[in-house]
């Protein structure tokens, strides 16, 4: 997949992600929030020129490192990736969110993947 | 007097745990013990507030309630910081319980779709370590403690 390809999968992972939680289907919209980051990720690893594809989560959370590096971010990227999107992940598989917690790491995991789409849009842009 | 003591209380704790991880990055008990801590000085902060800290709920409130203030986090580029790493806080504990079932380990082996990686201790340690300066730094500013 190139940079379009995993924008236009992240932008369809949110929109599915926000339906799923609007109707209620919290473990299906967790997980649609989860592929929505990763794609975002993987879009953004494109956006800086590299063209190999992430073959982990450790790999993701080294682009997340360039771009706290470049734009000083702190851990305001790895953290809500390592934390936020990860509790949403395991959701999918153990239900164990509670509809308060659910919606606070839905929150994040969109905050995030917006983020990750500017920092792309301007990575891009900059070349 | 006593919120100075639970102060002092977390910082125990977060030493303790530091030592604990010195010899296995992955320890249990170093897990658990990073929950102590958070649990320690979110609680040192909502007792100072007034507020209900008896239960994991409890916290959560407590943790939700700062974020609406946008306590400690003002610049946050996120929302919800607070809930977010007291949630990082539950992850080491159930990390902990996690490792100490030693029957799932060898049922599943080494890798499985729960375990943290070496990464996620690394985070989760940092993150911790400066939230709870963050809530240091609250439980310090409110009158209750001056």
């Amino acid at each position: 997949m190139n940079h379009a390809q995993h924008i236009e999968a992240a932008d369809l992972c949110l929109y599915h992600a926000a339906a799923l939680a609007e109707a209620g289907v919290g473990i299906l919209a967790a997980e649609a929030m989860w592929g929505a980051a990763v794609h975002v990720i993987d879009a953004a690893n494109h956006a800086r020129g590299v063209n190999r594809h992430p073959g982990s989560n450790r790999d993701r959370r080294s682009i997340l490192r360039y771009f706290e590096e470049k734009y000083d971010l702190e851990t305001d990227l790895t953290n809500p990736f390592t934390i936020s999107v990860l509790h949403l992940h395991n959701h999918f598989y153990t239900g164990r969110l509670n509809d308060a917690e659910l919606q606070v790491h839905l929150g994040t995991g969109r905050a995030f993947v917006a983020t990750m789409f500017e920092l792309s849009a301007g990575e891009l842009a900059s070349d | 007097m006593q919120s100075q003591y639970r102060l002092h209380k977390a910082r125990k704790l977060l030493e303790a745990a530091d030592q604990a991880f010195e010899g296995d990055e992955t320890s249990p008990e170093g897990a658990r013990l990073m929950w102590e801590a958070t649990v320690a000085a979110l609680s040192d902060v909502a007792k100072n507030r007034g507020w209900p800290c008896e239960t994991t709920d409890d916290l959560k409130q407590a943790a939700q309630r700062l974020d609406e203030r946008k306590e400690g986090y003002e610049s946050s580029i996120m929302p919800y910081p607070h809930f977010i790493l007291f949630g990082t806080a539950e992850m080491f504990l159930e990390q902990s319980e996690w490792l100490e079932q030693s029957e799932w380990i060898e049922e599943e082996g080494e890798s499985s779709e729960f375990r943290w990686e070496d990464y996620n201790y690394q985070d989760g340690r940092n993150a911790l370590k400066k939230y709870l300066s963050t809530l240091e730094k609250l439980a310090q500013r409110d009158p209750a403690i001056r």
